[in-house]
């Protein structure tokens, strides 16, 4: 008796380490072996004491592995947590968590996902339309379409899928255009990402690959890419023009004398560029364009200077997947500014409050806002 | 004569090692099962001086950094992707010296220990590199 009464204690002081380790801010490495004890281990313990830890500890105590392997652990209760961490929009891993949502394609939770379309968020809205594509939600199939014109590849892409699977083949066009997708990121190709998910997706639907590899160079893909909308025109003659504007891929052979990049596991990523002509050019795959007037671009190039005076040979705040870099020129190459987690240094806080104003006046509340959302987090802490 | 030989013989003994390049693919080219015996390709690795290229995974600190994680690429050193345990090895440099986080590739220098460490039920990781410099 005794005995037992000993195992179950000390089982229960395991449990309790497990779910500490999975969200340890000092040995990320035991997130997943963590997660993956808990996951054998199941059963109803397991998720009575996950609740007592984050009742105890609040939302953001949890790590973003911790987050995702949540609706793996198949228990109502933890399926009902999830759906408590999709609406606080304070929550730093809201699309994980809604992803985490979709993959146990709930329908209790069909209403956030329906809402998830529309989410500020587009880790939020690309995983609301997979988990409705799960639950065979045809009756969101009209806003999904909508979605193919949406800023991010992402979300047009799984749009693309999820109407695939319904039996529309609508946005076959948009993935068969990110085949030219050539983002080149002050020398990191980040096209390929995209041009590789589009490739997957359409060489399994044609059952053929077009013969097109998508690391290749631009004109090592042209045979492929050629053959591939060939393909896609016996069915669509008239593909060219379903592609949404925002879809299409324009060649840019400008040159950019500034980039900004934010990327931010917690909340979403940003981008711009300004160019030799003095235009700001917002986006990543999809690039929106607004000439500054010689007055903008005179205060934007002033709160610049200010921002080139720091010292780029340091990293600034914390480490992680969440930062700013600032692409600075510096002869023919860029140096980079890289700005962590509350690490902003005090000049470079002026030009994020000209950028704001420049957003807003020249791209409109929408994109300020997108801009806006994940700037305070790496404001330096008082 | 003989004694010049001798000492041509023993500098060429005290000098170190040359670090011979590994790829991540030679680590990582694996399924990983709890406490399997490793691939011979991999743990022929053990102990040799090597030169490795990845990504720095800072974890939470950014500068001064006197260990972090070298991973094969960049989703996940940057990006929020969690390295599988073989796609990583885990680094601590020279005594005295630090490093600041960089979001290039880097390229360090020094012994590779192949070495399935667990701490009871946890597993530590399986690639190991202490006295480590940085090359770049």
């Amino acid at each position: 008796m005794i005995l037992a009464l000993l195992f179950l204690l000390q089982d229960s002081a395991k449990l309790v380490q497990e779910i500490e380790y999975a969200n340890s801010k000092d040995k990320p490495q035991f997130h997943v072996q963590a997660m993956r004890k808990l996951k054998d281990r199941g059963g109803a313990a397991v998720a009575e004491e996950i609740l007592r830890f984050v009742a105890k500890n609040g939302h953001n105590a949890v790590s973003i592995a911790f987050t995702e392997g949540l609706g793996d652990l198949k228990d109502a209760r933890l399926t009902a947590l999830l759906r408590e961490l999709v609406r606080d929009k304070d929550f730093l891993w809201r699309p994980t968590a809604m992803r985490a949502l979709a993959d146990a394609a709930d329908r209790g939770s069909l209403d956030d996902f329906r809402a998830g379309l529309g989410d500020k968020l587009w880790g939020c809205r690309a995983a609301s339309i997979l988990a409705l594509e799960k639950l065979g939600d045809k009756s969101s199939a009209d806003v999904i379409r909508g979605l193919l014109a949406d800023g991010v590849y992402d979300v047009r892409a799984q749009a693309a899928r999820t109407l695939y699977a319904f039996g529309d083949s609508a946005g076959l066009p948009v993935l068969i255009e990110a085949l030219r997708a050539d983002t080149v990121w002050f020398g990191i190709d980040y096209g390929q990402i995209a041009r590789e998910d589009a490739w997957t997706f359409l060489k399994s639907v044609a059952k053929d690959d077009f013969g097109y590899k998508p690391w290749e160079t631009a004109e090592q893909r042209a045979p492929g890419l050629a053959k591939a909308e060939a393909w896609i025109a016996k069915t669509i003659p008239d593909w060219r023009d379903r592609i949404p504007e925002k879809a299409r891929m324009r060649a840019t052979a400008v040159e950019y004398v500034f980039g900004f990049e934010r990327r931010s596991c917690q909340r979403g990523d940003f981008f711009f560029r300004l160019d030799k002509e003095g235009s700001l050019v917002v986006g990543y795959f999809t690039l929106e364009k607004a000439t500054l007037t010689p007055e903008e671009l005179r205060d934007f190039n002033a709160a610049l200077d200010k921002v080139k005076r720091v010292d780029r040979s340091i990293p600034y705040g914390q480490g992680g997947c969440d930062f700013e870099q600032y692409y600075v020129a510096d002869g023919p190459k860029f140096d980079r500014l890289w700005i962590g987690v509350a690490g902003r240094p005090a000049p470079v806080e002026p030009f994020t409050r000209t950028v704001l104003e420049l957003l807003r006046k020249k791209f409109g509340e929408r994109v300020a806002e997108e801009f806006r959302q994940s700037s305070d987090l790496f404001r330096m802490s008082e | 004569m003989k004694r010049l030989a001798l000492l041509l013989l023993l500098s060429g003994c005290s000098k170190p090692p040359e670090a011979e390049p590994l790829a991540f693919q030679s680590l990582g080219a694996f399924e990983y099962k709890d406490k399997m015996k490793l691939p011979d390709d991999v743990a022929r690795w053990n102990g040799r001086t090597v030169k490795a290229t990845g990504f720095m995974n800072p974890t939470s600190q950014a500068r001064n950094l006197t260990t972090f994680l070298l991973v094969k690429d960049r989703s996940s050193c940057c990006f929020g992707k969690r390295p599988q345990i073989n796609h990583y090895i885990e680094v601590k440099l020279k005594p005295g010296t630090t490093a600041d986080y960089s979001s290039d590739p880097v390229t360090i220098q020094g012994v590779i220990k192949v070495d399935d460490r667990w701490d009871g039920d946890w597993q530590l990781g399986l690639y190991w590199m202490e006295g480590v410099e940085v090359l770049k």
